[in-house]
């Protein structure tokens, strides 16, 4: 019903589409669609989550307005073509190329015979994974370190002298005041896409936000459905200090007990189905520089790594403070054993900031902002119940066996700097020419 | 711990197993904390020691809890401050600490203060302190010391704390497919074998970190378990100190 009412605004406004925020504009339009390149191919660039103003309108639309303009391109007289050619996108560009060779074989079957493949580099072709389950997981896991870092100064408050060592200066005073995560540790870049979940605005509002979450009703209709799956495996044992309560001569107590036990390794395995044909060849280039801070320039990154150090030595020297007073009974009811235990957490949380960071995005593989998962669809899926083989989508560019080529680049360097990344795709469209499997 | 010249002194030496391989000690008297290379003994820290408590209840702050406690002391400093104290079950003696007795820390607010006394032993027993953040997250702190008999006398090894933090909201806009796991076990169990032909074909990711529970609640259970070793009481040179009283 929702998009029975967009459509008739769509037709009422028809006069006025080129100024109203339901179509999308030439200008953007060519900003974001290179015209076809010498080497037959056309590129299609990301999203500006930092420009991005919130609209009701989804990439659906965008996607149609994109294929309606390449038609409209190769139509007119200067830019007449009729020949066939490849599409090439990054980041949210990824997806919509994919969703590009589906709106296009719906709409014509003489102008999908032209497209010869796709390629994505850097590509959320699978959803971005930082929002899978909604805009509450990245807000959940960002309170949690905001919380865990407030929490931590909190502990220093009357043990270390905040104001005068400088390393905890600018602490935050509220629980829950995620300006100090934002602006000390995370690139322009990354607070972008962050500022967008933790806004409180209705998924419908930033639509195209809400059609990059992994399993939207976007992604499922044009790009791929999937299922997604959590396994675990053992990888062995573990032994330590654990809980155990107990009768002494001095009443029953909590005693701490040397034990073995199982540890596990997760996983997430998915299943896909992809709309796009086996026909159509799809290469997937995937950036594997996990370093979110290399985005930056090497000053600003080395700036907030000292931060970071610094930070995880002041934590350290409160957890101690707090030991100490636990010793004494004053110190265990003045509320030590917990503000000890959250300037641990604080501690561990900067020791294992890129980790933490990783955790943000979803995975610990990924190119700085983007789940390597995220970025391509493997060809085949074994069901870890039955032991069937499921072909996916096989048709894949690049002659590697993974299905994807990796380069160590992070998100922004794979588009804009590397050299060798814009030869391999160059190899794929040459490649997709004789890939593509035509009726 | 040794009192030397009437004055208490403490001295604690972090195990660097245990603590990223740092050398690290703190020594305290009454009124100092010095924190130092345990090797170097370069100091790192001084602080004066400020108290974070009314000053009303010095009567506790002299039982150290280490073991052993003057419980009938206690009782009559306690009723003679009307402070609500009362003899429990099982040979349990509760003290209740008003909240204004406390300082608060920035961003909490103290609920409730209960110590108990195990009555049989003269030693401490419990202690449980409920804070409200300034969000309306709700986190007690249970702690209890850990004793081991040395030839009849009770000595504090150690401390066990169980910390409870209950958050007062949900997060909100998750959608509602988000798969919840409440243990390990609740996750399906796949083979080394089976795990390695799917990442062959690339269609299996680890997850660095599982979250167990609904996601949307940031409420968590930790269990915080200190041990002291080598404890030692009056039975340690005073040099140990001596950044405290100076000399070699």
């Amino acid at each position: 019903m929702a998009g029975f009412k967009q459509k008739i605004s769509f037709v009422l406004l028809g006069v006025v589409i080129s100024i109203s925020s339901g179509t999308t504009a030439e200008s953007d339009l060519t900003a974001k669609v290179s015209k076809l390149e010498p080497e037959g191919y056309r590129t299609f660039s990301g999203f500006n989550f930092e420009e991005y103003t919130p609209s009701t309108n989804g990439l659906k639309k965008r996607v149609e307005a994109e294929v309606a303009y390449v038609i409209s391109q190769d139509s007119t007289e200067g830019t007449k073509y009729a020949g066939t050619y490849s599409i090439v996108g990054h980041s949210q560009g990824g997806l919509r190329v994919l969703a590009y060779a589906n709106q296009l074989k719906n709409k014509s079957a003489v102008e999908y015979n032209r497209l010869d493949g796709i390629i994505t580099v850097s590509g959320i072709d699978r959803g971005l994974l930082a929002l899978d389950g909604g805009f509450g997981t990245l807000k959940a896991r960002f309170n949690t370190d905001t919380n865990i870092i407030w929490r931590g100064f909190r502990a220093g408050v009357g043990v270390f002298d905040i104001g005068s060592t400088g390393i905890l200066s600018g602490a935050p005073r509220q629980i829950g005041d995620v300006s100090l995560l934002l602006s000390n540790f995370l690139p322009g870049e990354f607070r972008a896409y962050v500022k967008h979940a933790l806004s409180d605005a209705s998924e419908d509002s930033l639509a195209e936000i809400r059609d990059m979450m992994p399993g939207s009703t976007f992604i499922k209709e044009n790009v791929a459905n999937n299922k997604e799956f959590t396994y675990r495996v053992i990888t062995g044992t573990a032994s330590g200090w654990r809980l155990v309560q107990i009768s002494t001569i001095f009443g029953k107590a909590w005693v701490p007990v040397y034990l073995t036990w199982n540890t596990y390794a997760y996983y997430s395995a998915y299943m896909d189905v992809p709309v796009f044909s086996n026909d159509i060849p799809v290469g997937y280039i995937v950036g594997l520089n996990n370093n979110t801070l290399s985005i930056m320039d090497p000053a600003a990154e080395n700036d907030i790594r000292k931060k970071v150090s610094d930070m995880k030595d002041a934590f350290a020297k409160i957890q101690d403070i707090h030991f100490w007073k636990c010793v004494g009974i004053i110190g265990m009811f003045s509320g030590s054993a917990q503000y000890g235990y959250d300037a641990g957490q604080a501690k561990k949380w900067m020791a294992n900031f890129d980790g933490e960071l990783n955790e943000l995005k979803g995975s610990g593989e990924n190119d700085g902002l983007v789940a390597k998962e995220s970025q391509y669809y493997p060809k085949k899926f074994t069901d870890p119940n039955t032991g069937e083989k499921l072909d996916v989508h096989t048709n894949v560019l690049g002659k590697t066996s993974e299905g994807y080529v990796g380069f160590p680049y992070n998100h922004r360097q794979i588009w804009e700097e590397a050299a060798d990344v814009e030869s391999k795709y160059k190899e794929m469209v040459i490649e997709a020419r004789t890939a593509r499997v035509r009726k | 711990m040794k009192t030397i010249e009437g004055v208490q002194y403490v001295r604690l030496d972090f195990d660097p197993a245990l603590n990223e391989g740092r050398s690290r000690s703190i020594v305290s008297d009454n009124t100092e904390m010095v924190m130092f290379d345990t090797v170097t003994e370069a100091v790192e820290y001084r602080i004066p020691i400020t108290r974070d408590v009314s000053s009303d209840l010095s009567f506790l702050d002299a039982e150290s809890g280490i073991s052993r406690m003057d419980l009938a002391g206690i009782r009559s400093t306690a009723a003679r401050l009307y402070l609500d104290i009362a003899e429990e079950a099982d040979n349990r003696l509760s003290l209740k600490i008003p909240s204004s007795m406390i300082l608060n820390q920035s961003g909490n607010t103290r609920v409730s203060t209960k110590v108990s006394f195990d009555m049989s032993n003269d030693t401490l027993e419990e202690i449980e302190i409920v804070d409200r953040l300034e969000d309306g997250t709700v986190v007690t702190a249970t702690t209890q010391p850990v004793y081991k008999d040395f030839e009849g006398t009770p000595i504090k090894v150690g401390t066990v704390s169980i910390i409870d933090s209950k958050a007062a909201v949900l997060v909100d806009g998750f959608t509602g497919d988000v798969p919840i796991y409440e243990c390990p076990e609740d996750v399906p169990l796949i083979s080394q074998e089976t795990l390695g032909l799917m990442q062959s074909e690339g269609s299996i990711h680890p997850i660095d970190t599982m979250v167990f529970g609904n996601p949307a609640d940031l409420s968590y259970q930790a269990s915080i378990i200190e041990v002291y070793s080598d404890v030692g009481i009056n039975a340690t040179p005073d040099s140990l100190f001596k950044l405290l009283r100076g000399g070699n």
